[in-house]
């Protein structure tokens, strides 16, 4: 099971260039207009994530985020939620860039094998941008009455974020 | 015009930043949530100050918070080294996910021109018809959800966006100012992640020296089940009760 999840990776690499190519794609460089696109992506975060990660990491060396994680610490601990994820699942449904600010900082500080980095992970992967998804559909088509969009897709965050907890302490205990 | 409403940038500049690959604001993404709930009135605001200003507030409270706080809990010194650090780190970070990001953004660029996205779309037919029961028999409508769907499943981020607003403009031909459940159904599925294979928080995974960075697959699989199955339960749910405009607590309100 191990060697399948390890193999996936390479194996849909594979699976798709062989399909491409018999498809008649010049897979080569679709590969590389591609990975310039990717390029692209990367260049226009960086900004946004110098700025942002240096706010975190003030914000985290001045122990700010301990307060309020201190405050908030019982009603997470009820939920199964680790309250040092807290600034991560704040971030999370309003900027995919400081999400993954926050979430690169945490999972550096306690090691991307360990309990509180998987679960960073898993809920990076497992979540998205929700606002920023519902302002951008809702703003291109002209609807101001979301009717019930919202809470839905937060409830659907909520649960995204309890899940990756108890995902992680299911898969590696 | 000094002045605009945040209804109108809303509409007007959204798809503009969407798609010049913005994000918005973290001041219209709030009030556009207060909006939502409390039902506000339109908000004036001077355009001169616009969205600078906003992003330039929060990112300034952030660091005056951390600033004082700093100082009140005696950790000055922490807190400047931590300026410094953060700069790097974020560079860092940056060059450490960049191969990743470009390798798998150019899988996924022969995924598409390979028309495995379209195979996808099409496997994927009778299950959104039962999700979307109201537009089953409108084609068009149903092709570009379906293309919306299977360009999230694969993780093309930048096709699915515009697949998606394509569907929401058609969906919201039907029932104009006002979300209709298919629509809503359709939101909630994209802010809903079911990527299947998390490529940008793996490349970070593997910067950080994770021998397996792919390891987390099943768990974020699981969990992204869980969450979009809740999402839609909800949609269903919330869809028979909550059947007017306003929300069943704001109706008294003009």
């Amino acid at each position: 099971m191990d060697l399948f999840f390890t193999m996936l990776v390479p194996l849909t690499i594979a699976g798709v260039a062989l399909y491409a190519a018999f498809q008649r794609v010049d897979v080569y460089s679709a590969l590389v207009r591609g990975a310039g696109s990717g390029l692209e992506t990367l260049v226009r975060i960086v900004p946004a994530l110098v700025g942002l990660m240096t706010a975190v990491y003030m914000l985290r060396a001045s122990g700010a985020l301990e307060l309020l994680a201190g405050v908030l610490a019982p009603v997470l601990d009820r939920l199964g939620l680790p309250s040092e994820l807290l600034p991560l699942m704040l971030v999370r449904p309003i900027s995919g860039s400081a999400a993954l600010g926050v979430g690169a900082e945490l999972i550096s500080t306690y090691g991307p094998d360990s309990r509180l980095g998987r679960t960073a992970a898993v809920m990076l992967g497992s979540t998205e941008t929700t606002f920023y998804t519902i302002a951008v559909y809702f703003g291109a088509v002209g609807i101001t009455k979301t009717r019930y969009a919202v809470p839905a897709a937060l409830c659907a965050d909520l649960t995204g974020f309890l899940a990756a907890a108890w995902a992680v302490k299911l898969c590696f205990g | 015009m000094s002045t605009v409403s945040i209804g109108q940038i809303r509409v007007k500049n959204v798809e503009f930043l969407c798609k010049r690959g913005y994000e918005l604001d973290f001041f219209v993404n709030f009030w556009f949530l207060a909006d939502i709930i409390f039902q506000l009135p339109p908000y004036k605001w001077d355009k001169r100050g616009g969205e600078d200003v906003t992003m330039t507030v929060i990112w300034t409270g952030m660091i005056a918070v951390s600033v004082l706080c700093g100082l009140a809990t005696g950790r000055g010194a922490a807190v400047a080294s931590a300026a410094v650090e953060g700069t790097s780190a974020a560079v860092q970070l940056s060059l450490s996910i960049a191969g990743m990001l470009c390798l798998w953004t150019g899988v996924m660029e022969v995924m598409r021109q390979s028309g495995l996205a379209d195979g996808l779309s099409r496997l994927l037919g009778p299950v959104l018809r039962r999700l979307f029961p109201q537009v089953a028999q409108d084609r068009d409508a149903m092709d570009s959800i379906s293309a919306n769907v299977s360009a999230n499943l694969l993780g093309l981020g930048s096709a699915a966006t515009p697949l998606g607003l394509e569907a929401a403009r058609r969906l919201a031909r039907r029932s104009p100012g006002t979300a209709s459940d298919s629509l809503c159904m359709l939101v909630v599925c994209n802010t809903a992640s079911i990527q299947l294979i998390p490529t940008t928080v793996a490349s970070v995974r593997a910067a950080e020296g994770c021998a397996s960075p792919f390891d987390i697959l099943p768990a974020v699989w699981l969990a992204s089940a869980l969450s979009v199955g809740v999402g839609i339960l909800a949609c269903k749910i919330f869809a028979r009760v909550w059947r007017e405009e306003r929300p069943p607590w704001a109706k008294e309100r003009r």
